[in-house]
C-alpha cells in the first residue's frame, strides 16, 4: 500500500500539471477542462492503467493533455536512462479505448524539497583552523611548498603510522610528493621538506600562518604501484602520539578487509566527519595526475582491487579529503579499511589499507 | 563524416565484435548449465581491460543489483555514452553488467 501512495501522488500531479500547461488556462478553467468529454476519456483510462504499467519500473509516471484544439491524450513517462527504455516503449500501446498514448522520455522525477544540511562536526569542530600541538589527525594538511602564482593545494592528514616504532603521518602521494616538475613554484617534493598543519590551501598560501607537524619521506608510490601513499615523519611533539583523529578518538591498530554494504566513515579536512557504505570492491579505475598544483597531466593510472564508498553529491568526500582514513562506522576504536585518494560526486575511491601498509611495511597507531 | 568520427565507430564496432566472441567462447565453454560460474573477481579480472578500452569507461568493479544481494559487475562512464552503453554485454559469464555514469574519477587534493 505504501508503495502505491509516491505513484498516485505523481499521477495527480501529472494530471493538473499537464491540464494547465497544454490549456495554457488560469486555475479556475481546471475544473471545465476537467469536465471535457474528450478530457473525461483520458482520466478513464489514466485510472484504468496506471498502476499496471508502472509495475515496469521503467515507466515512472502518467498524466492526461489535451491540446488547444480540445484533443486529449494519455501520457506516460519512461525513464530515459533506464537501460531497458526501449522495450518499455515497445511494451506500450499507441492508444487506449481510443485515447492516444504519447510517450515522453525523460529524467527520473525528484522530490524537490530542500536538503537539510546534515549536522556536520565542523560547525564545532574545524578540520581547516590551525589546531594546538600536539595535533589530531583527520585535519588539512599539505607539502610546505604546494603553491602556484596564484594558489595553493593540499589534502588531509590521515592518520598515524608507525615504522620500525617510528610514528609517520600517512596521506596520499599527490598530496605531500605529488609535485613531479619545477614548473610555477620552482620546486620538486624531496624528502626532509616540511609538512604543514593546516595544508596552505587554507591560509590564503601564507607560510606564516601555519606549522610544521612532519618531514616528508618520499616513497614515489606513483606511477608504477598500485597505492597512491605518502608518509611525513613526525616532528617530535606535534602530533599526537595515540594516533586520535579528529571527532573519531583514536582506532584501531588492527585493519578489517571492505566488504560490500560495510557502514563506513572518515575524517577529513573538507567535509569533516561523515559516513557511507560500501558498494563496490575490487575496482578497476583510471585515474589522472597531474605534475604539480595546478599542473597538467602528467600520467593516468590504472589502479586494480580498489574499493568503491558511495558518494552521492560529493557528500561523503569532496576535495580536499585527499589523505583521509576510511574506517569502519564503530563507536570505539575503529578498524581502518582504506586511503581514500580520489572520486567523483557519484563514489569516492580508497585504497585497500593493508596494501597501503604492506607498501610502507608499516602497521597502524592505535588500540 | 569525419576521420576522427570513423575512427571512433570502427573502434566501437571492434569491441562490439571482441565481447560477442568473448561472450560465445564462454558459451561454448560453458555448455551444460550445471557447470559452476567462475568466481566474480575472476570474471572482472579477466574482462576488465577490454572494458576499460570502451570510450568513455573509466572504470569496472563489483557491486550489487539493486536488491542488494546479488553480486553484479558495474561499469562506470565519464558521461553517458549510448555508442559504449550499446557495445557492453548485459551478461557477461553469466553475471549482469550494469552501467552507471560516475563523472570523471580525480584526485581528491585540493583545488
Amino acid at each position: 500500500m505504501s508503495n502505491l501512495l509516491p505513484q498516485r501522488f505523481f499521477t495527480a500531479v501529472a494530471t493538473i500539471f499537464a491540464i494547465s500547461i497544454a490549456s495554457g488556462a488560469p486555475p479556475m478553467a481546471e475544473s471545465i477542462e476537467k469536465n471535457h468529454p474528450r478530457l473525461r476519456a483520458a482520466i478513464e483510462a489514466q485510472r484504468e492503467v496506471t498502476g499496471g504499467w508502472m509495475r515496469n519500473a521503467d515507466v515512472i509516471g502518467t498524466a492526461v493533455t489535451v491540446d488547444p484544439a480540445g484533443n486529449s491524450a494519455l501520457v506516460v513517462y519512461v525513464n530515459r536512462e533506464a537501460a531497458k527504455a526501449a522495450d518499455a516503449v515497445r511494451s506500450l500501446p499507441v492508444q487506449w479505448r481510443g485515447v492516444p498514448v504519447e510517450v515522453r522520455l525523460t529524467d527520473k522525477f525528484r522530490a524537490l524539497r530542500r536538503r537539510r544540511r546534515s549536522p556536520t562536526p565542523s560547525v564545532t569542530t574545524s578540520h581547516r583552523a590551525m589546531q594546538s600541538a600536539p595535533i589530531q589527525l583527520g585535519t588539512s594538511g599539505s607539502w610546505g611548498n604546494d603553491s602556484t602564482l596564484t594558489f595553493c593545494c593540499g589534502g588531509t592528514l590521515g592518520a598515524l603510522v608507525q615504522i620500525g616504532g617510528v610514528q609517520y603521518i600517512l596521506s596520499n602521494y599527490h598530496v605531500f610528493e605529488g609535485d613531479i616538475a619545477l614548473g610555477k613554484n620552482n620546486a620538486l617534493a624531496t624528502t626532509g621538506d616540511a609538512i604543514v598543519q593546516p595544508g596552505l590551501l587554507d591560509t590564503h598560501c601564507d607560510p606564516d600562518s601555519v606549522q610544521v607537524v612532519g618531514l616528508l619521506e618520499t616513497r614515489s608510490s606513483l606511477p608504477d604501484s598500485n597505492v597512491d601513499c605518502s608518509i611525513a615523519k613526525v616532528t617530535p611533539g606535534m602530533v599526537r602520539s595515540d594516533g586520535a583523529i579528529l571527532e573519531v578518538g583514536t582506532i584501531s591498530s588492527q585493519t578489517v578487509p571492505a566488504f560490500l554494504n560495510q557502514r563506513v566513515k572518515k575524517s577529513g579536512r573538507t567535509t569533516g566527519l561523515t559516513r557511507s557504505s560500501i558498494m563496490g570492491l575490487n575496482a578497476t579505475i583510471v585515474v589522472d595526475y597531474d605534475y604539480e598544483c595546478g599542473g597538467n597531466l602528467a600520467f593516468s593510472k590504472t589502479f586494480t582491487g580498489q574499493i568503491v564508498v558511495s558518494n552521492p553529491s560529493s557528500t561523503f568526500v569532496n576535495g580536499g579529503d585527499s589523505g583521509s582514513v576510511l574506517l569502519e562506522d564503530v563507536a570505539t576504536n575503529p578498524r581502518a579499511i582504506g586511503l581514500i585518494y580520489a572520486g567523483s560526486n557519484v563514489d569516492a575511491i580508497a585504497n585497500p589499507i593493508d596494501e597501503v601498509l604492506t607498501f610502507l611495511g608499516a602497521t597502524m597507531v592505535g588500540n | 563524416m569525419r576521420p576522427s568520427q570513423l575512427a571512433s565507430r570502427i573502434f566501437v564496432r571492434g569491441a562490439f565484435i571482441f565481447l560477442a566472441l568473448v561472450s560465445a567462447n564462454n558459451i561454448v565453454a560453458q555448455p551444460d548449465r550445471s557447470v559452476k560460474k567462475r568466481d566474480i573477481n575472476v570474471v572482472l579480472a579477466a574482462h576488465d581491460k577490454e572494458l576499460l578500452k570502451l570510450p568513455n569507461v573509466t572504470g569496472v568493479y563489483v557491486g550489487l543489483l539493486e536488491d542488494g544481494k546479488t553480486a553484479c559487475l558495474k561499469v562506470m562512464l565519464t558521461k553517458k555514452s549510448p555508442d559504449t552503453e550499446a557495445v557492453i554485454p548485459a551478461n557477461i559469464e553469466g553475471y549482469r553488467v550494469v552501467t552507471e555514469v560516475t563523472g570523471e574519477i580525480r584526485p581528491l587534493a585540493k583545488p
